[in-house]
């Protein structure tokens, strides 16, 4: 049977825009690294590095150094399990 | 402000020009400043080579078009001419050229997008407002133009350099903090972070958070006064799978960040309260190398300096003329349909607009009164006027599927 037609003076429903995907293929994280992404690698090891600095010049007691050796160790744990 | 918007949300996409995205449009709808079709520049050979709406998703712009300062001073003047002589927008050929001799392909630099091939963006900037006038800040590189949007300056920066560290301004994200008001940068996911790393330094995690984040606050109607939201910037996997590039940086998926732009829309569109209150800006940081036809203006310089030495084209760079450029969308229901916001081809109503004029308008929105910023940021035009008073109907609005 055929759909009935909406009421005359029914509100009309938003325009709808069909969004277009991606096609699976599309992925490719082989791809070189471009100046972006490099430059944001950079910055980001530059501001971890001081990070640390900044903190390690801040301990001054053992309570303040067992709290960054714990820091420490978290990172280089968590670093390496990212190469696993 | 008006006071029915309580929330301004900022997206930034990576790396193409007005043209490229937008310049179809005109044969739709001719106020929009884009192409008639006969726009040309000099081929590799000096002959002249047209514009051609063939642009693809991918794999047309591969190596990475040149946007650092020297690159775009050639695409801005050719061999044409120099500062302080209106660019002649005729380079960009030759400037692409030079990356792979290989005269075919850098007529790619040419081609734009058929406006049914990205519905979604020609979608926005036809039912909402488009910008004929919005440029990148500075003619170079993403970060330096990241920056106006941050802090309404790049301290000088035309390059990559980062260091923000010790200067005069602060972010207009600490600036709302400080004013006692909420902002945060969404950044998509760890892999991807934020290019904004020197705030990440000072001020994660309180400034920060993901875009799941952002998806979750949006429905709680937790999102802040000011957000400024990243795409994806690379391929990667995550627990979920494998994950697209979503910044439309080439050479990723353009359609990608045609989805991660309807998410962002749907994320505000879908809460009633969120979406009358809610003013959402999409923006480009900026050209990528890509063609476009609109001679970028001069601007109030900007207290800073670039030597010789950092522009690398023999002549210093005062931050007294803008960048190419870049798409420009404002939505909200509040903005009647259709709405043309002129540029410079108007020249009695036209307006300017550049990412300056982000924190410019945030801090307006929020009636923050703060002296210490940038002149640049001070003198940028800003966009709250362009709300009405009346609220376009729920029916009005399109959806995004």
């Amino acid at each position: 049977m055929a759909k009935s037609k909406k009421a005359a003076g029914a509100p009309k429903s938003p325009d709808v825009i069909r969004v277009l995907r991606p096609p699976k293929d599309a992925f490719n994280k082989a791809r070189p690294v471009s100046d972006l992404l490099w430059t944001q690698v950079e910055h980001l090891a530059a501001v971890v590095r001081r990070a640390i600095d900044d903190r390690r010049r801040a301990v001054n007691t053992e309570g303040e150094a067992s709290a960054f050796i714990a820091k420490m160790t978290n990172i280089l744990n968590s670093l390496n399990d990212g190469d696993s | 402000m008006a006071a029915k918007i309580k929330h301004i949300v900022t997206l930034m996409m990576e790396n193409r020009s007005f043209d490229h995205m937008l310049g179809g449009l005109k044969a739709l709808d001719p106020r929009i400043n884009g192409l008639n079709g006969d726009e040309s520049n000099p081929g590799s050979d000096n002959n002249p080579v047209q514009v051609r709406p063939d642009a693809e998703y991918q794999g047309q712009l591969d190596p990475d078009p040149d946007h650092h300062f020297p690159g775009v001073n050639l695409q801005l003047y050719g061999d044409e001419g120099a500062p302080p002589a209106e660019p002649t927008m005729t380079g960009f050929i030759k400037s692409y050229f030079q990356q792979r001799r290989d005269a075919n392909h850098s007529q790619k630099i040419l081609y734009y997008f058929k406006p049914e091939k990205i519905p979604i963006l020609t979608g926005l900037a036809r039912n909402y407002a488009v910008f004929n006038g919005w440029f990148s800040s500075i003619p170079g590189p993403t970060l330096c133009n990241r920056a106006f949007a941050h802090y309404g300056t790049s301290f000088g920066q035309v390059g990559m350099n980062l260091f923000y560290l010790n200067v005069p301004y602060a972010s207009i994200y600490e600036r709302m903090v400080n004013a006692g008001h909420t902002s945060k940068l969404y950044y998509f996911d760890p892999q991807s972070s934020s290019l904004e790393v020197v705030n990440l330094l000072k001020n994660q995690p309180k400034l920060f958070g993901l875009f799941e984040d952002f998806l979750s606050d949006c429905k709680k109607n937790r999102l802040p006064e000011y957000s400024f939201v990243e795409p994806n910037y690379s391929d990667h996997d995550s627990d979920g799978g494998e994950i697209l590039a979503s910044d439309q940086h080439p050479d990723h998926h353009v359609l990608a960040g045609e989805a991660f732009i309807a998410q962002v829309y749907n994320a505000i569109r879908k809460n009633p309260e969120l979406w009358k209150s809610t003013l959402l800006l999409i923006t480009y940081d900026e050209h990528g190398g890509i063609y476009d036809h609109v001679p970028p203006p001069t601007c109030t310089p900007d207290g800073f300096e670039a030597k010789a030495s950092d522009t690398g084209t023999g002549a210093p760079f005062f931050f007294d003329r803008l960048g190419v450029r870049v798409p420009a969308i404002l939505i909200s229901p509040w903005i009647p349909k259709g709405t043309v916001i002129p540029g410079p081809e108007d020249p009695v109503n036209g307006r300017v607009f550049e990412h300056a004029s982000i924190p410019a308008t945030v801090m307006k929105a929020f009636g923050i009164d703060d002296d210490n910023r940038s002149p640049r940021e001070k003198a940028a035009d800003t966009f709250l006027d362009f709300l009405s008073d009346t609220m376009r109907p729920d029916n009005d609005c399109p959806v995004l599927k």
